[in-house]
């Protein structure tokens, strides 16, 4: 009830304040910009067993960006177009963002579809070095909100309503393999053995985040769908993710220390409802992450790259179930020639600690072939064959090892 | 007998007032430092439109374009703030710069395409910016406190009056073993330095100028050209435009909100 009544405050407000800035801004002229990416890619699959799927396909990405400002108005349209010409079910077309901002003095008022970071190991990003955007073949894309954000100098403190459920980018009925072709729509549990599709709510998130010397810190409160933790149920022919929602509250730290860059995050949390006899138990995530660098005679760089990422507080073989970096461990290390076209190389190692034989291996090659032009090669290969019914940890990507080139053309 | 007496007398009045009154070339250098420190001062805000050309070996030519904001701290290191336009993969990035008198400053880079704010590592800070000859070091404040400073002599650099001063960086991370700083007499600001690698060899020659009266008594340089005598590379940074006693706001310098607005 409470939330009601806050959530209509809030409303109220963004409505008061569009309406004020509106009447103000009539004098000042509208400024807008355009831009995005083309992004065609290739990847080759290794070849899976089944006759559905297509394993050799070309992508073709395109990103388009508009921004518009005036007074204290802001807008942003965030619009992605995806294709595969192979596939006549591929086609994708989706709001990445779509927002209106006021900004007032020291205060930010947003409404509309936005990114809400709210931890360093979301879905898409567990390891911010091996981008997991590869790993999990989904983008990163914004959530429907309210925003109310206070603004202090290197501190912030943010009110987030989340009012709509929204699925993920399962491209379901895909037969390329930038989807998963066998995983269904996410099913949201929020209220005891009901599912939903997409479904409103009442979530929110408060984030506070501050920039002390030589450490920035945030800490969050959340209450919404766990993306991070899902259950697949089968239904005779694919997979579908529930997700559960969570309270969470949790830091995140990232410091610069004897002239290194170190990361922690630390997450606590827990379940309300239950579906089919799945109670999801309260637990603990912790990531730790550590970058060191050197600079080479020749001017460029070498990094080296360790994190860790552990869920802990409950039976391990639960755990299994929700994560797939239940326990892992990531080396990398990134090469920069330095150069005028920005190459770089990484070459990463992820390791799960405590399931056998479950590992992976990842290359990426970039460089700028012009001003507007930018190339990246790569390639992944996952080492982690399927031990039960239900494929646990890496097992997910088993065999979903491929090479790739993408074309990156920028119109700015 | 007199006249002994007051020979003595004069000889330890002139041998304890010129002691008190002699520098050391330490001293000296850093005093000279100090001065230029002040003489730059009270620009309160700067506002830059740059391109920097970086030219490799083979003299293949490449274009960056940025822009730059500083703000002025009164007992502190100032706040800056580079945007890249071009080209276009690195449009948007920032690298935010909160300097300080003494210790390591910290600094942000902001990378737009994953909306995320990177710490840089001290370590970090002697790798090339963006792929030219300058460094995150160069880039970054130049304190006198963070030197130890030592006079050299008084020499002409294209016809003008210098001090020739060494200065040896304090942080240690640093790339350099030294520097020698040749600071124009007027402009209070130097026309060339000189970079030497920790072997203690030669690595870079930067030249300073033309300089350009900007505010009140402020002289700023229109560009900077910077060659890598080990690897022939070389860097030019130049200014389209240059503003000083601009008055910008603290938030812009805010590691919090270098996502900003798109704008």
């Amino acid at each position: 009830m409470a939330s009601k009544k806050a959530i209509r405050l809030l409303i109220f407000i963004n409505l008061f304040l569009a309406i004020y800035s509106a009447a103000e801004a009539k004098k000042s002229p509208w400024k807008t910009k355009v831009e995005g990416s083309f992004e065609p890619q290739a990847r080759i699959y290794e070849k899976d067993s089944s006759d559905d799927t297509i394993d050799n396909y070309a992508d073709f990405y395109t990103n388009f960006i508009f921004k518009a400002k005036r007074y204290r108005d802001y807008f942003t349209l965030n619009l992605a177009f995806r294709s595969v010409p192979q596939d006549d079910e591929s086609s994708q077309y989706y709001a990445k963002e779509a927002w209106w901002m006021l900004k007032n003095k020291n205060f930010d008022y947003l409404a509309g579809v936005n990114y809400f970071n709210w931890s360093a190991l979301e879905l898409f990003h567990p390891f911010n070095i091996i981008n997991a955007t590869e790993l999990f073949e989904q983008e990163q894309i914004g959530e429907n909100m309210l925003m109310l954000r206070w603004k202090g100098f290197e501190k912030t403190a943010s009110f987030i309503f989340l009012p709509k459920i929204t699925e993920n980018m399962y491209n379901t009925s895909s037969k390329s393999r930038l989807g998963y072709s066998y995983i269904s729509d996410s099913l949201f549990v929020k209220d005891d053995e009901e599912l939903y599709t997409n479904t409103f709510s009442t979530n929110f998130a408060l984030e506070w985040k501050q920039s002390l010397d030589s450490l920035d810190y945030r800490l969050l409160l959340y209450s919404g769908p766990d993306r991070q933790l899902e259950l697949f149920g089968f239904n005779g022919t694919s997979y579908n993710p529930i997700v559960f929602l969570t309270n969470s509250f949790g830091v995140n730290v990232q410091s610069n220390w004897f002239g290194s860059i170190w990361k922690f995050e630390y997450l606590n949390k827990s379940y309300q409802h239950s579906y089919s006899g799945i109670e999801p138990k309260s637990h603990q995530v912790l990531a730790f992450g550590y970058e060191f660098p050197s600079v080479l005679d020749s001017g460029g760089e070498l990094n080296y790259l360790i994190e860790f990422q552990t869920a802990f507080g409950t039976e391990s073989e639960e755990l299994e179930q929700y994560y797939t970096f239940q326990n892992d461990l990531f080396l990398g290390l990134r090469y920069s020639l330095g150069d005028m076209k920005g190459t770089e190389y990484l070459i990463g190692y992820l390791k799960d600690m405590s399931r056998d034989a479950e590992s992976a291996f990842f290359l990426e090659y970039t460089t700028r072939i012009n001003s507007k032009t930018q190339i990246e090669l790569g390639s992944r290969f996952v080492w982690a064959k399927q031990k039960d019914a239900f494929p646990l940890g890496l097992e997910r990507q088993d065999g979903d090892n491929y090479i790739y080139g993408k074309w990156v053309y920028y119109f700015r | 007998m007199r006249l002994i007496q007051s020979l003595i007398a004069s000889t330890l009045i002139f041998s304890f007032g010129f002691s008190a009154i002699a520098e050391t070339p330490e001293e000296k250098a850093f005093r000279i430092a100090k001065e230029n420190e002040k003489a730059n001062s009270g620009f309160k805000g700067e506002l830059s439109a740059m391109i920097m050309v970086l030219i490799n070996a083979h003299g293949d030519k490449t274009t960056r374009k940025m822009t730059n904001y500083v703000l002025e701290r009164a007992n502190e290191g100032d706040l800056s703030i580079n945007e890249f336009l071009w080209p276009a993969d690195v449009k948007g990035t920032k690298l935010l710069t909160h300097a300080f008198k003494e210790k390591s400053d910290d600094q942000w880079l902001y990378l737009p395409a994953l909306k995320k704010t990177k710490r840089i590592s001290s370590r970090n800070k002697s790798g090339s910016f963006m792929g030219s000859e300058f460094s995150y070091e160069d880039m970054g404040s130049q304190e006198p406190e963070k030197f130890k400073w030592k006079y050299i002599q008084q020499v002409k650099v294209n016809k003008r009056d210098v001090h020739k001063m060494e200065r040896v960086p304090t942080d240690e991370y640093t790339s350099y073993s030294k520097q020698v700083v040749y600071s124009d007499l007027k402009y209070k600001n130097p026309l060339k330095i000189e970079y030497f690698d920790k072997k203690g060899e030669l690595l870079k020659v930067a030249k300073f100028g033309p300089y350009k009266k900007l505010y009140k008594e402020i002289y700023r340089p229109m560009k900077i050209h910077i060659k890598n005598v080990q690897t022939k590379k070389e860097s030019i940074l130049q200014w389209k435009k240059r503003k000083l006693g601009a008055k910008i706001s603290k938030s812009k310098f805010d590691s919090t909100k270098l996502a900003g607005d798109g704008f």
